[in-house]
């Protein structure tokens, strides 16, 4: 498939209102095509308003987003999309539930339909409301599979599921990412688990974008520095402060990084993923600057 | 997506089919009685020769058994609530409710088409179903109670024509306008059972007598008692409202008629008609022609095909603009 852009979801200046309050605001961001993507944030973040405008069941207030370079709503074929709580017709049975999706869509891959459910041992027989959590989970991302979609977007797909089932799931969407066809924006609140499935993030907090960027590139560019106190001025190489802990002897930093850190006052250690993502999600009442980390590494401040 | 309809649908659809049905053989049953009923009484014969002896009793009795099918008929108008409320109503507001809208408008087809396409599906079982009951009921009256009230009466009326088909294809819009914009099954059922009586009571019971303005026809009492009586422009109209009025045309409150005219013990009507007819009082009677069927069948009609049109486009601009 010929695209003219090689992004698979592009929001621009992207805004929803619900009253007086905004769910969603100032929201721009790329995901490349073939990236297997995370939106982390608190409840409540816009998560799900995002995800709904970028699947066009939602309109923007402001802004646009575009799948492929066009609206939603021209792209149904092309998207996957499985709901927060994956809503399902409980008195279908599964059998009939992937007759609807047959139905419902051009593309339609029954075999793969089939096979996946039969690897997980879902009785085609059975309605969906009397299977368990994580069955329905499973059938509504086989459901969103078997479409063939280009951009898989799921809602919150492993808070409702138990610890095995949460596994198998993301067990699932690791061998989507592998294969490299598909695009995929998960939303979750939950960071731990995230990073052996997805190799790009986007960090959502208070209605507003805090970071995008390659998880590699965000691991490798971010540092924690810690030093008996803190001296005046810029520290070479740090591109900005994310958090800062201090008390009268001790400080410690959660630092971008722009260059090497040559200051030899300060003490660097690696930090994980889930570590940064908390430190832009705690930071984020106070501080709405918005970082880009591009894949190439280059750095944008807004 | 038609064989998701029918999968969503096909229970409303089969109850449907089984009220039409059953309410086909109640029709064919009774109506068979009646029509027996009529021409073995003489009902028949008496309204072909008014002046056979007998005749205000014949019709009498024919009505003291056989209207009362009529008057159980009537409950009938309440079917395109019930429709509204049971199929319009849920058709987007459950999905809303239990978020399988994020379900099926995120398939590769877009909510308007969703909707257009059941809407048509709905709509044409709807008036499927219509179309029977009122040629069953059309033909059940058309056996004997035509004969007697003509087809201007409510009675008649809102079970023959156009009227009918426009009322149920209101109540279906209406009941999935309501969900659509309530959002909720329940409270929308409430609304579309409210709105359809707020729109049908006043339609029937203010607008539909003063479509056109009524005609007044006077006559002396003592014609009623003539066998001839039903040969009157009244035969077959909707008589609204009867009254009294002296020479000069000025009405009569009926206290003071029959103050003068006291039914004391052992008078008969006949007594009491003379008195009047004595004053030199008149009947009149404030009428809707029979003639004006077609003519307010049609309006009527237009105004609900009108309503059920802007409600239609109400529901796919939200469908279409506020949620896609």
């Amino acid at each position: 498939m010929t695209d003219t852009t090689p992004y698979a979801l592009e929001t621009d200046g992207l805004g929803r209102r619900y009253g007086k309050t905004w769910a969603l605001r100032d929201c721009s961001f790329q995901i490349p095509a073939g990236r297997v993507a995370a939106l982390v944030g608190p409840n409540g973040a816009g998560k799900t308003t995002l995800l709904h405008m970028a699947v066009g069941l939602l309109a923007p207030t402001e802004g646009s987003v575009r799948v492929f370079g066009v609206p939603p709503q021209n792209a149904r074929p092309r998207t996957g999309f499985v709901a927060q709580d994956h809503p399902l017709y409980r008195t279908f049975t599964v059998a009939e539930t992937l007759l609807m999706g047959r139905k419902l869509n051009h593309h339609w891959d029954n075999t793969l339909a089939h096979a996946r459910l039969l690897r997980l041992g879902i009785p085609l027989d059975r309605p969906t409301g009397k299977l368990s959590g994580g069955q329905q989970a499973q059938l509504a991302l086989t459901l969103a599979m078997a479409k063939q979609p280009d951009l898989l977007l799921l809602d919150e797909p492993v808070a409702s599921l138990d610890p095995l089932a949460r596994r198998d799931f993301l067990r699932a969407l690791a061998e989507v990412g592998e294969e490299g066809q598909m695009t995929v924006l998960l939303s979750s609140h939950i960071i731990a688990d995230l990073e052996q499935v997805c190799d790009y993030l986007i960090i959502l907090s208070a209605a507003h974008v805090q970071l995008t960027g390659d998880i590699a590139e965000i691991v490798r560019t971010h540092k924690r520095l810690a030093a008996p106190h803190r001296a005046p001025g810029a520290i070479s190489g740090v591109a900005a402060i994310v958090e800062e802990y201090a008390t009268p002897r001790h400080t410690q930093l959660l630092v971008r990084t722009n260059g090497p850190l040559t200051d030899p006052g300060w003490e660097v250690t690696d930090v994980g993923l889930e570590e940064i993502v908390l430190a832009y999600l705690g930071q984020s009442g106070s501080n709405r600057a918005e970082h880009v980390i591009s894949t190439t590494g280059m750095e944008v401040s807004r | 997506m038609i064989w998701l309809t029918w999968r969503q649908h096909r229970a409303a659809i089969v109850v449907i089919a089984v009220v039409v049905a059953v309410l086909g053989v109640l029709f064919i049953v009774t109506g068979r009685a009646t029509a027996d009923a009529f021409q073995q009484l003489g009902v028949g014969d008496c309204l072909a020769h008014p002046t056979h002896p007998n005749c205000g009793t014949i019709i009498g009795s024919f009505r003291d058994q056989y209207g009362m099918y009529v008057a159980a008929s009537t409950w009938l108008n309440l079917l395109p609530a019930i429709l509204g409320m049971l199929v319009g109503a849920p058709l987007v507001a459950r999905e809303l409710e239990l978020g399988t809208h994020r379900l099926v408008w995120t398939q590769s087809i877009s909510p308007g088409r969703w909707l257009a396409i059941k809407l048509a599906i709905l709509f044409a079982a709807t008036l499927a179903a219509t179309i029977i009951l009122t040629a069953l009921m059309s033909w059940w009256h058309s056996v004997a109670w035509n004969h007697l009230d003509g087809h201007m009466t409510p009675n008649m009326y809102d079970f023959e024509g156009l009227v009918p088909l426009a009322y149920a294809a209101f109540a279906l819009t209406l009941g999935i306008a309501a969900g659509v914009l309530i959002r909720r099954a329940i409270p929308a059922m409430l609304v579309t059972f409210a709105g359809f009586l707020a729109v049908r009571l006043p339609l029937e019971f203010l607008l539909r007598p003063r479509l056109l303005p009524p005609l007044t026809y006077t006559q002396d009492v003592l014609t009623i008692l003539s066998p001839l009586a039903g040969q009157t422009p009244l035969r077959g109209s909707w008589e609204l409202s009867q009254g009294w009025a002296d020479g000069a045309g000025r009405q009569l409150a009926d206290s003071a008629v029959f103050r003068a005219c006291d039914p004391g013990p052992g008078s008969t009507k006949i007594d009491l008609f003379q008195c009047i007819h004595n004053h030199g009082w008149l009947m009149y009677t404030i009428y809707q022609p029979a003639d004006r069927f077609w003519l307010f069948q049609g309006i009527e009609a237009a105004i609900l095909v009108a309503l059920t049109a802007a409600l239609l486009a109400l529901t796919i601009w939200w469908v279409r603009k506020r949620i896609a």
